[in-house]
């Protein structure tokens, strides 16, 4: 407390924060966990057969990549290797944008025939696949600031952070659609 | 390739896996009448090699270095 008062640093260990990380993204799985089970509720395994099937593992692929990029960029900071480290960064955001691009610009424009409130399946469609949409969103934006810090050098071994939790967001988003990519497209 | 720290290669092997599962997934799909256990299983082993792997789960009980 006394260093508090004389305005000294106090030292917190890193695992405070992670934990208040993984916390955050536990309350934010209930939401995704939601609307999951709400699909199943409503709509069974029903899905309808007119669903882009390509484009749907087209924005998976661009997704999983996209964690691929992530973590390799996590690991290049992690051992001073700055240029990498920006290259995969950058690489996360754009593949975050394409991803972005495919579900709101051409697969929203796609499914607009079982838009709501006609369908039931459009409702949870529309629901899940907007939800994850806002968040991929701001993990890009999130990302985009990491990146911006990163190229003024505030990142390096030992004090990468910002880089650690906003990396470990982008992964919690891809898990969440590890789970919605089979439960919209695949399941029957 | 040879001189890629360990992680890098560990990246790559589980991105990997992610893919083979997701091509299992879609396999399953197509081949199984009632898919669904089969896809919820695939869906929990590639959350958890996003988890564990590229998420570090598991610094939450190790000891910070």
């Amino acid at each position: 407390m006394s260093a508090l008062r004389e305005g000294h640093a106090i030292a917190v260990p890193l695992r405070v924060p992670r934990f208040g990380l993984w916390l955050f993204l536990l309350s934010e799985s209930m939401i995704f966990a939601t609307l999951l089970s709400a699909r199943f509720i409503l709509q069974g395994t029903y899905r309808p057969a007119e669903l882009n099937q390509a484009l749907g593992l087209a924005i998976t692929l661009i997704l999983l990549t996209s964690s691929f990029t992530a973590n390799r960029a996590e690991i290049a900071i992690a051992h001073g290797k700055t240029s990498t480290f920006l290259r995969n960064l950058l690489a996360t955001i754009i593949l975050g944008i394409l991803f972005l691009i495919g579900v709101v610009a051409v697969e929203w424009p796609e499914a607009m025939h079982f838009a709501p409130p006609s369908s039931g399946y459009g409702t949870v469609f529309f629901t899940m696949t907007g939800m994850h949409a806002a968040h991929v969103f701001s993990g890009v934006v999130i990302l985009s600031l990491i990146y911006r810090l990163g190229r003024r050098g505030a990142f390096g071994p030992g004090r990468m952070w910002g880089v650690e939790g906003a990396v470990k967001y982008w992964h919690f988003v891809d898990i969440v659609w590890v789970f919605f990519y089979p439960a919209l497209y695949l399941v029957r | 390739m040879g001189g890629m720290p360990s992680p890098f290669r560990i990246g790559m092997w589980v991105f990997g896996g992610l893919l083979g599962l997701t091509a299992m997934e879609i396999a399953a799909a197509n081949a199984l009448p009632r898919p669904l256990p089969a896809l919820a299983v695939l869906g929990v082993a590639k959350a958890g090699l996003i988890l564990w792997f590229y998420m570090h789960l598991h610094q939450l009980w190790e000891e910070e270095e």
